[in-house]
């Protein structure tokens, strides 16, 4: 069925992007769950599209900033800020390719939300610019900028751990 | 020597858990199979009123005031003062009309032409006097 074959073929990258983004398990699987539950009700939605990883990213982008925005709003009611470990990445054989990995996730989890998601889909999902600036809807000079000053920071916080494990 | 960001990209994300596929899946067939199920008339009603819901409610609070206002304040006012003109009306209507008949009557009487006067019978003198007078 087409809904079996979406979900093999685009939920992890899906599941990465807006676990990424959302820094919430929950978040991620209800995001997922929406845009399933749209694919079932709307079948037509794929149709005519050429970049089908790139739609379904868009929308999980959407899903994720309302995430946000929802969880922001909650955080303000209830006075809380705890950002809760993702668990981002697989666990890593040795203890200092699992430092080097929890590093870059705390990295990452201080970039803002839209250079987060830009350097994910340029590190992890190895898209070109034109086609992040297409899923994310911004411009292609804003997507190379927010790539380059999520780097930059990245780079800067994890200096002394990548000069240490890299030979 | 790998880049920096080579280095990054290289580092493996998590994969979705597997209970969820079977989760996700199933709950997005339900969620379709419930909107076949639903009639088609509030299927409708729900896809023409959805795109402004906010403005539709506000509305239908309108219409809703308008009615009440409506009900409780202008109707019974209305209808007394259309009660008690009601007697009034119909008689002013009724010398109207007998007016109109009235002034009818009178230009009927003054179209229709009056018949020539009627000579005495006994005025037969006369008439011989206008027999002479004629052409024979």
């Amino acid at each position: 069925m087409q809904l079996e074959r979406l979900y093999d073929d685009h939920a992890d990258a899906l599941f990465g992007f807006l676990l990424n983004l959302t820094r919430s398990e929950a978040d991620t699987r209800d995001a997922l769950q929406e845009i399933f539950r749209r694919l079932a009700l709307h079948p037509a939605l794929l149709a005519g599209v050429r970049d089908e990883r790139g739609f379904l990213l868009r929308m999980a982008h959407n899903q994720a900033i309302d995430a946000i925005r929802r969880r922001a709003a909650r955080d303000r009611k209830h006075e809380s800020q705890a950002l809760e470990t993702a668990g981002l990445f697989a666990p890593a054989p040795d203890t200092d390719a699992q430092t080097f990995r929890v590093a870059l996730e705390a990295a990452l989890a201080g970039l803002p939300p839209e250079q987060r998601a830009v350097v994910h889909l340029k590190l992890w999902e190895g898209l070109t610019f034109e086609r992040i600036a297409t899923a994310l809807a911004i411009p292609l000079n804003t997507a190379a900028s927010r790539y380059r000053y999520g780097l930059d920071k990245m780079r800067e916080q994890l200096r002394p751990l990548y000069a240490e494990i890299t030979p | 020597m790998k880049t920096f960001e080579e280095k990054l990209s290289e580092q493996p994300l998590r994969a979705t858990p597997a209970a969820w596929r079977a989760e996700i899946l199933r709950e997005a067939r339900t969620a379709a199979a419930q909107q076949n199920m639903e009639p088609t008339a509030v299927t409708g009603w729900r896809s023409w009123l959805w795109p402004a819901p906010r403005a539709w409610a506000a509305l239908a609070a309108c219409w809703v005031v308008l009615l009440a206002v409506q009900l409780f304040v202008g109707t019974p006012a209305a209808t007394a003062v259309a009660q008690v003109d009601a007697p009034r009306l119909a008689l002013a209507l009724e010398a109207k009309r007998h007016t109109l008949l009235e002034l009818e009557a009178a230009v009927v009487a003054q179209q229709t032409p009056r018949a020539a006067p009627r000579l005495p019978r006994g005025a037969s003198g006369w008439l011989r006097e206008e027999k002479g007078a004629l052409p024979c």
